[in-house]
C-alpha cells in the first residue's frame, strides 16, 4: 500500500522529464509579428517580430516570402554618430545560437516587405530558417 | 485661539499652497527640451520647391505657423513612415494647437519620388501634411544648407537602391529661424511636448 503513492511520484517526475525534453526540442518559434500601416501608393514597408530559437543547434533566419509582398528581404536600419540612417541587406542573415531570442524591431533589422499588397488587417508570411526550412507566421498590421 | 482652529487653518494653508503648486508651478518651471536647441541668429536656409500642395513652397508659405522639415522617402520601409506616424500621433496630441504646426517632407529621392505620389504619400499619414520636391541639385543645396547628409547606396537591394539620410526633424519657429532639431529616436509624446512650447 505504501509504494503506491511513490509509484505515482516516480511517474509524474518521469513524465515532468519527458515533457520538459518536448518543451525543450520546439522549433525555432515566431511572436508578434506586425508592419506599421503604409500608404496604399507605398513601395515598401517592414515586417517586425520576435524569433526564439528553441532548438539546441543555432539557425539563421535568412529570408521570407509573402504572396502579400512582391519580394521579401532581411535588412538592417543603422546610424552613424552624425545621425545618418542606412539601410543594408543584412549579411549572412540573422544567426541565432540554442535558446537564442532575436528581435527585429524599428530601427533595427527588420524584413522589408517590398511592394506590399495588404494595407489593413492581416497577412502571411514564410520566414526561412537556413536557407530552406520554413515557418508560417501572420503579421498583424497595426499602428504601434 | 484653540488649538483645534489652529491645526484647521494650518491644513488650508497647506491645501492652498499644494494646490497652487500643482496648477502654477509646471508654468513657472523652465520648459525642458527634448530636442537639441538651436539659437540662430540668421533666418533659417531658404526652401523653394514644387508642394504637393499645389505650385511652389517655401518657409514662408505657410501663413507663420512652426514648420517641422523633415528629409526622407518614400521607398524607406522602416524610419521614413515611423518618423511620420510620429508627427501624425504628435498632432493628434496638441489638440487645436496642431493647427499653428505645419508638417513638410522633402524628398531625397526626388527621381522616384514625383509630387503626385508624394501627394498620396504624405496625406496618408496625415491630410495636412505636405511633401516637397524638385531637381536633385536644389534638395542637395537645401539639405547641406540645414547640415543635412544624404546619399544614394546602389547596393544589392530588391527596391533598386536605398538612400542613406539624416533623419532628423528640424523644426523653423514663426520667426523663420531655426528653433529646434528632433532626433529621430524621439516618441510622439516628446514632440508634441516641444512644439506645444515653441508654437
Amino acid at each position: 500500500m505504501k509504494r503506491a503513492p511513490r509509484l505515482r511520484q516516480l511517474l509524474a517526475a518521469v513524465l515532468t522529464l519527458l515533457l520538459g525534453s518536448c518543451a525543450g526540442s520546439e522549433a525555432v518559434t515566431v511572436s508578434d509579428a506586425w508592419s506599421r500601416p503604409v500608404p496604399p501608393v507605398s513601395p515598401a514597408s517592414a515586417v517586425f517580430l520576435q524569433i526564439a530559437n528553441g532548438t539546441d543547434t543555432a539557425v539563421t533566419l535568412t529570408g521570407a516570402s509573402s504572396e502579400f509582398c512582391g519580394a521579401m528581404e532581411l535588412h538592417e536600419t543603422t546610424m552613424d554618430d552624425a545621425g545618418v540612417m542606412a539601410m543594408r541587406p543584412l549579411a549572412g542573415g540573422l544567426r541565432l545560437d540554442a535558446g537564442e531570442s532575436g528581435l527585429l524591431a524599428p530601427g533595427g533589422i527588420h524584413l522589408m516587405c517590398l511592394e506590399p499588397k495588404a494595407f489593413e488587417g492581416s497577412f502571411d508570411v514564410e520566414l526561412i530558417i537556413n536557407g530552406a526550412d520554413t515557418i508560417s507566421a501572420t503579421v498583424s498590421i497595426e499602428d504601434r | 485661539m484653540t488649538t483645534r482652529r489652529l491645526v484647521r487653518i494650518a491644513i488650508a494653508v497647506l491645501a492652498v499652497g499644494v494646490a497652487a503648486w500643482v496648477l502654477v508651478g509646471p508654468r513657472l518651471r523652465p520648459h525642458v527640451f527634448h530636442g537639441v536647441v538651436m539659437q540662430s541668429g540668421t533666418p533659417a536656409p531658404a526652401i523653394d520647391l514644387e508642394a504637393t500642395s499645389g505650385g511652389r513652397a517655401g518657409l514662408d508659405s505657410f501663413g507663420g505657423k512652426l514648420v517641422v522639415v523633415y528629409f526622407g522617402y518614400t521607398h524607406c520601409p522602416d524610419v521614413c513612415p515611423t518618423t511620420l506616424s510620429s508627427l501624425n500621433k504628435a498632432l493628434d496630441l496638441m489638440g487645436n494647437g496642431a493647427d499653428d504646426v505645419q508638417v513638410v517632407m522633402v524628398t531625397v529621392d526626388p527621381e522616384r519620388d514625383t509630387v503626385e505620389y508624394l501627394a498620396d504619400y504624405m496625406t496618408y499619414f496625415d491630410e495636412s501634411f505636405i511633401g516637397l520636391t524638385g531637381p536633385i541639385e536644389d534638395i542637395s543645396r537645401i539639405a547641406t544648407a540645414y547640415g543635412v547628409y544624404f546619399a544614394a547606396d546602389e547596393g544589392d537591394i530588391a527596391s533598386g537602391y536605398t538612400v542613406a539620410h539624416n533623419a532628423s526633424l528640424m523644426v523653423i519657429g514663426r520667426d523663420g529661424h531655426l528653433r529646434l532639431i528632433l532626433p529621430p529616436e524621439l516618441t510622439a509624446d516628446q514632440i508634441a511636448d516641444d512644439l506645444r512650447y515653441l508654437r
